[in-house]
């Protein structure tokens, strides 16, 4: 969606560094956003900094809304692997680190999950109008 | 239009995998597109957020209640 795709999402993935400092803060602007993990039971339980550590991915909730918290992609990537490909989006005050556009298709792509293959034609699409726009 | 090698590689492998992905960009409503590449990556977020609010207040209405 910050590239420019017109997709609607109910919620943010995001790929944490894993080193224990890092995790410590994530969970302390969690804390802070009355957070607890959705889970079959409802029972509002609390993720522990430490979870930001493995390899699993966990789905959250807070007041600011759902959050995905992907300590791996479902590839194996974590942030390392990663980080070579985003790019910076800024927008006033606002700075974000993203997945690049080809990146970000490739795991669309690859998850196997029908909702993410519906958006890799739009991601595509985009592709192309963006490549035209620096022809 | 020119993609980097990374793209085209991205594109190729898509080809080869899954081919109705990129025989399907052909129908994606370009206008939308431009639309959406004229907002700023806040706005973008802001018009995603409305949209996802606005569907989140429909509500499934039982066969019976029609």
């Amino acid at each position: 969606m910050l590239h420019g795709a017109p997709v609607t999402t109910f919620d943010l993935d995001i790929v944490p560094l894993r080193v224990p400092e890092n995790a410590e803060r994530l969970m302390a602007l969690l804390t802070a956003h009355e957070v607890h993990i959705i889970e079959p039971m409802k029972r509002k339980l609390l993720p522990r900094s430490t979870d930001f550590l493995r390899h699993g991915q966990l789905n959250l909730s807070t007041d600011l809304g759902p959050l995905d918290v992907l300590c791996q992609l479902h590839d194996g990537r974590g942030y390392e692997e990663l980080i070579d490909h985003t790019v910076a989006v800024e927008d006033g005050d606002l700075r974000v680190r993203i997945l690049d556009l080809p990146t970000l298709i490739e795991v669309k792509a690859s998850t196997g999950r029908a909702k993410d293959r519906l958006t890799v034609p739009i991601l595509l699409a985009l592709q192309e109008e963006l490549a035209k726009q620096q022809a | 239009m020119e993609f980097t090698e990374r793209e085209a590689a991205v594109r190729e492998a898509i080809r080869r995998t899954d081919p109705e992905l990129l025989a399907a960009a052909d129908e994606v409503d370009r206008a939308t597109l431009a639309y959406s590449a004229s907002l700023t990556p806040l706005e973008r977020l802001r018009a995603a957020t409305d949209n996802a609010h606005a569907l989140a207040r429909f509500s499934r209405v039982p066969p019976t209640s029609r």
